[in-house]
């Protein structure tokens, strides 16, 4: 990982005060986003913070991140007020940084055209890869989640000068332009990957069992149920919405537990509705058709956290 | 594009159990002329007629409003489509059954009349809506197409003309004319198949309000079954008072069919219409939703 700042197009906000009131602020209004620190020893020191709680301390230096103490990381001086960098982030884009941070960098290459892309991208979907992938283009910088060997949708993400956009549409604009591409491998005791695989099997549950549910009752109830469930949602200010038979989850859970007790209770109240409407048979059912779709690991993260089948019809 | 659920003019709540209330008050008045025959011979029959014309010209109403909840893309919109072209037919079933009686100036009906053509037709759309129910709750792999159930139709109607070769082969329906019989087989035929697999469908929902119209047709298949019962000669073997018992439950129940039905589709169509609006959708169980005083992250 190069030892750049992440993000460099987003605004730094002032960092006149001292760095223990930048943390607070971040506490105090719920923000996502990330502190930098450059030191002497010219490794850069970053702490990440998911919805106003710190997620993680790092300290990276060249392409090797590794775990310090909030207190570690509270502690570093910093010579000169441009050596510290306070950047808010969307949820999407500080979990990416997160999840870069806790994974480990696999290789890095130059990649120029659409065609040595498209190259990359079937070799990726041939070896079905798991990983994220950071990418320097130009003045952008962004981050993409593959998943099976597929860029999973919503979890694509670019920083530009005009802001965060979302996709790969930056990159078929720009066809012949180098690419500075980092791909990362998951680390699987990481709490950043337990995170992603958690979120990944609720995601890909829900996704089938609305699906599914939907084939059954039509749209008009499988909206009435979106509706529901984002109006539900609103008061605990989980940035997760249901639209059609998709659910986004674009929140920044900083533990698994966290997105455990989000999932669990958006499953209950899921399974609540479509026990009301097609029963508690089929919704068990469909419930469970869906759970035997996805991956081992997806199931057994998400029997890990208990959202199972049977824990969410009447 | 569909626009979000709004408050409706009248409370469903209240139209429902004013619904329920009349059905209530229809079954009173079915079994009241059936058991009393208040009025002159002809007319108890005519005004039995009338009220079951109404109950399933009502039911087949509600079925129409809840196909139209459906757009043609959503894979619901073909069941009740065919429920609701079935329970038409029924209605014009019932509709050319008084016409019959009423216009025609002696008790002789056709072998194979306009009656009869409304009875199959609508067998074979609510046949078809429950078959695509099935599909549906089976899961998109095991969907299969249309072709399969006129299949198993052409299968239904050759073994019902196999059965009625064999009834006049030995002696049975003496009298009667080949498709007489064939109609009078094929009825409990499909009044066992369709109710069997309403049935079915209605186990698979459970107590969720998607089971309730196909409750409706399984009332139907029992107050057949007995109308079955009679024509196999089982009278034969009940007693006096039973026979009126079970003529009774079969009246009662035929237009209850309706009613069930009927009431089901207006919970259906409200819940469809206006969502949790309607105020039809139960109060929701604890699901970690309601307080969210705690923070999520503790």
């Amino acid at each position: 990982m190069p030892t750049q700042r992440f993000f460099d197009q987003v605004e730094n906000l002032p960092t006149g005060t001292a760095p223990i009131s930048l943390e607070r602020d971040f506490r105090d209004q719920n923000a996502s986003g990330l502190i930098e620190k450059r030191s002497g020893d010219k490794s850069l020191k970053i702490l990440v913070f998911a919805g106003g709680i710190p997620a993680g301390a790092y300290k990276l230096t060249g392409n090797l991140s590794r775990v310090i103490s909030l207190a570690d990381f509270s502690t570093i001086e910093v010579e000169a007020d441009e050596n510290i960098r306070t950047v808010r982030l969307p949820d999407l884009a500080g979990r990416m940084v997160w999840l870069a941070l806790e994974s480990q960098a696999q290789k890095t290459f130059n990649c120029q055209g659409e065609n040595s892309w498209e190259i990359q991208l079937n070799d990726w979907l041939r070896e079905g890869w798991s990983g994220l992938i950071e990418i320097r283009l130009g003045n952008c910088h962004g981050f993409a989640l593959f998943w099976d060997g597929k860029p999973q949708e919503n979890e694509v993400l670019f920083s530009t000068a005009a802001g965060f956009v979302t996709g790969f549409d930056l990159m078929k604009n720009e066809p012949d332009k180098l690419y500075e591409v980092t791909a990362f491998a998951f680390v699987p005791t990481s709490q950043a990957y337990q995170c992603v695989i958690l979120r990944r099997g609720v995601t890909h549950w829900s996704n089938r069992v609305l699906g599914r549910y939907q084939e059954l009752v039509g749209q008009k109830l499988l909206q009435a149920m979106n509706r529901e469930l984002n109006q539900a949602m609103r008061p605990w200010k989980w940035n997760i919405s249901f639209q059609d038979n998709l659910m986004v989850d674009a929140h920044f859970f900083p533990y698994t537990q966290a997105a455990a007790h989000a999932y669990r209770a958006l499953f209950m109240d899921m399974g609540a509705q479509m026990s009301f409407v097609i029963g508690n048979n089929l919704t068990q059912r469909i419930l469970n058709e869906a759970f035997e779709q996805l991956r081992p690991d997806e199931c057994a993260a998400l029997q890990a956290q208990r959202l199972i089948p049977a824990a969410f019809s009447e | 594009m569909i626009k979000p659920g709004y408050l409706p003019r009248f409370s469903p709540r209240r139209i429902l159990w004013i619904s329920a209330a009349v059905s209530v008050l229809w079954i009173v008045v079915i079994a009241w002329v059936n058991a009393a025959e208040p009025f002159a011979a002809g007319w108890n029959d005519w005004i039995l007629g009338i009220l079951n014309l109404i109950a399933s010209l009502a039911a087949a109403v509600a079925a129409v409003v809840v196909a139209g909840q459906f757009q043609r893309k959503d894979e619901p919109h073909r069941v009740w489509l065919n429920f609701a072209i079935g329970l038409c037919c029924w209605v014009a079933g019932e509709l050319s059954g008084l016409a019959y009686g009423a216009f025609s100036s002696s008790d002789y009906y056709p072998d194979f009349s306009l009656i009869d053509f409304f009875w199959i037709s609508g067998y074979f759309f609510l046949g078809l809506s429950l078959y695509h129910q099935f599909n549906l709750v089976q899961g998109v792999q095991k969907k299969r197409g249309l072709l399969l159930y006129l299949g198993l139709i052409a299968l239904a109607l050759a073994a019902t003309a196999g059965l009625s070769n064999l009834a006049l082969g030995s002696g049975l329906g003496a009298g009667h004319s080949w498709i007489i019989l064939f109609v009078t087989i094929l009825y409990p035929v499909f009044d066992l198949t369709e109710g069997a697999i309403a049935l079915r469908l209605s186990f698979l929902f459970g107590r969720g309000r998607w089971s309730r119209p196909w409750w409706g047709l399984i009332l139907f298949a029992l107050a057949d079954g007995v109308d079955s019962f009679y024509w196999l000669g089982g009278y034969e073997w009940i007693s006096a008072g039973a026979q009126t018992a079970l003529n009774t439950v079969s009246v009662i129940v035929y237009t209850a069919s309706y009613l069930v039905a009927g009431l089901a589709l207006l919970i259906n169509y409200f819940i469809l219409r206006y969502g949790k609006a309607s105020g039809l959708f139960k109060s929701g169980r604890e699901t970690g939703l309601e307080n969210p005083g705690q923070s999520q992250n503790e």
